[in-house]
């Protein structure tokens, strides 16, 4: 009953050529993980707020690709594809466990360690604003992409995006604001 | 309120990017390659338990109708060209399948024909998971099995799990039967077996013919579906190691009772990738009230599966119409079912949100916003049709409303 498909292996790689495949192509997504995994894994953490859980989502999505690395290397940006497919992993995840009251709750625990100064304000700002404007500003300032680029990511329309960024810029800047002035008090 | 410059939250985040990269602690490498190698079909076999949960599944699934037009070829002997409904129809075929008290249906032969409910929590004898394997079998004990709803089970466990039910005729001129889909993880690998199941006529079950078994290097049955005249179809994504390409491969087989399985992947009818693409935009009407509109567009080139709209809301917002709408963190009530959607089609559905006053919100509410999200929840497997998600990247099928300039309202 085992399937009869012709192999998968590249035209003009036959023999002993296509017995070294594997090895070569372990050997790239080897280098294509320690490339991408921390800047990955360190948006998901901003995103989610939880370093744990963004470590393994982002080891999921690193699954999933090496499971297709063959497909997924000839895409134009494999890393791109590794980074959306953390983020719906992320963006599921969450959603399935409350959204933003979890997200908050993990905000006000200091189980593990966390960032410092200014970064800590970052990190609670980031968590008191709404989903999308978080991801929005976690792409663009994280992880550089233009508002093209996370439009398509998101499968919206750019003007969205924009409207996302700037109201989740203001909602930071607010946020930090009110943290400031508190801690002056 | 000003809004600072891309210049300050640049240089802001870039320290703070920095800083989130060292604090993370990624597994090496060498872990992500030993858990695919272990999951090697495991995935798919995820993709169908939650299928079979009829819970939230991705907006895009890899379809193959089966109970529809052409689905795999006709018979040999049969001379229509153009299969049909009612050609196709299993009921039709068996002589129908009368619906009787308690969820049970007949078949012919006075067979009577399980649901999924009536076999979650019934013991029934069934075939070894590993024949031949002594004590391996101990991991899977199928005599008799205690039946298990997918949905409370845990991979791992080694519970015998129902996945799916499908009623079709395994022989030409048969009766009606009930193929029941069974899986079982002793390891971290779903073994799967599909059976059918029918009624012992002591009010139990009983396994009448094995149908197929799952292996899960050689043959990873991962769904059943009824075939189009006679049989069921089995969907047996190909095996793939580490650095093989991923689940678009896949066999689908047809049983026969008697018959050797045929391979019908080449003719057998695709649906193919339907994307669903869900928004939710919000209108201040400007009387304490807003207007959620969810447009669900079939944005992919097939037609779509029939669909369900699921709500949730924060306690802080009424929804005009719909009474103790579930919170986010319960499980949320489908609201609205729809039919299939033609490539393009759109539909839209719209609600009257009216929040309470911002001071009754909760902290969380307040500091985060209150959230009106809307779920389509694909009725794969109620449709009798195999479901497959075909990359693995859609996981989204929801888009929350963040109603988080509610409170910016004057």
């Amino acid at each position: 009953m085992t399937p009869t498909r012709d192999s998968s292996a590249p035209p003009g790689e036959g023999g002993a050529a296509a017995q070294l495949l594997p090895m070569r192509a372990s050997l790239e997504f080897d280098d294509f993980y320690a490339a991408n995994v921390r800047v990955i894994t360190g948006q998901i953490y901003a995103y989610t707020g939880d370093r744990a859980e963004a470590e393994d989502l982002v080891a999921e999505a690193f699954c999933r690709a090496l499971a297709r690395w063959r497909k997924v290397r000839e895409y134009e940006n494999p890393t791109a594809w590794v980074r959306r497919v953390a983020w719906n992993l992320a963006t599921s995840h969450l959603r399935r466990r409350g959204v933003v009251q979890r997200f908050l709750n993990r905000q006000r625990e200091t189980h593990e360690k966390a960032p410092d100064g200014d970064r800590v304000d970052l990190m609670r700002a980031l968590a008191g604003i709404g989903e999308h404007h978080r991801k929005a500003v976690i792409l663009r300032y994280m992880a550089g992409l233009t508002v093209a680029e996370i439009a398509e990511q998101e499968g919206v329309a750019e003007a969205t995006v924009r409207s996302w960024l700037t109201r989740g810029k203001a909602a930071l800047a607010g946020r930090l604001t009110v943290q400031d002035e508190m801690e002056q008090r | 309120m000003s809004t600072p410059d891309d210049t300050l939250f640049e240089e802001a985040f870039a320290d703070f990017a920095h800083a989130a990269e060292l604090m993370v602690d990624p597994v090496d490498s060498a872990v992500i390659h030993g858990r695919v190698r272990r999951r090697r079909t495991t995935k798919g076999a995820m993709a169908a338990a939650l299928a079979a949960l009829v819970v939230a599944v991705p907006a895009a699934w890899w379809l193959q109708e089966s109970n529809g037009q052409e689905v795999d070829p006709p018979p040999a002997d049969d001379t229509t060209a153009v299969t049909t409904e009612a050609e196709t129809s299993p009921e039709e075929a068996g002589g129908g399948t009368n619906s009787v008290p308690d969820g049970q249906a007949t078949g012919g032969d006075d067979l009577v024909l399980p649901t999924f409910t009536d076999l979650v929590g019934a013991e029934i004898e069934l075939p070894e998971f590993f024949p031949g394997a002594g004590e391996l079998n101990d991991a899977c004990p199928v005599a008799p099995a205690t039946i298990t709803d997918a949905a409370g089970s845990a991979y791992g466990d080694g519970k015998i799990r129902l996945l799916k039910v499908v009623q079709t005729t395994l022989e030409e001129d048969g009766p009606v039967e009930a193929v029941a889909l069974f899986g079982c993880t002793p390891g971290d690998a779903l073994v799967t077996q599909a059976v059918s199941v029918a009624g012992d006529g002591e009010g139990g079950w009983e396994a009448t013919e094995a149908v197929a078994l799952g292996d899960t290097n050689e043959f990873p049955l991962l769904d059943i579906a009824p075939a189009a005249v006679t049989g069921v179809l089995l969907l047996v994504p190909e095996p793939h190691g580490t650095d093989q390409s991923g689940p678009l491969d896949y066999d689908i087989y047809r049983y026969r009772t008697g018959a050797d399985l045929e391979d019908v992947t080449d003719t057998a009818y695709l649906w193919g990738i339907t994307d669903l693409a869900v928004e939710v935009e919000k209108r201040d009407n400007g009387d304490g009230t807003w207007t959620a509109e969810a447009t669900v567009t079939n944005a992919g080139d097939h037609e779509s599966q029939a669909f369900t709209l699921s709500l949730c809301a924060d306690p802080a917002l009424a929804v005009d119409g719909l009474d103790g709408l579930p919170a986010c963190t319960e499980a949320r009530e489908p609201t609205a079912e729809y039919e299939a959607l033609a490539p393009g089609e759109t539909v839209r559905a719209e609600w009257t949100v009216t929040p309470a006053p911002f001071d009754e919100w909760s902290g969380d509410a307040q500091a985060g916003g209150a959230y009106f999200d809307v779920s389509v929840d694909m009725r794969a497997y109620g449709s009798d049709a195999f479901a497959f998600d075909y990359d693995n990247s859609n996981d989204y099928g929801a888009m929350a409303l963040i109603a988080d300039d509610v409170a910016e309202t004057p």
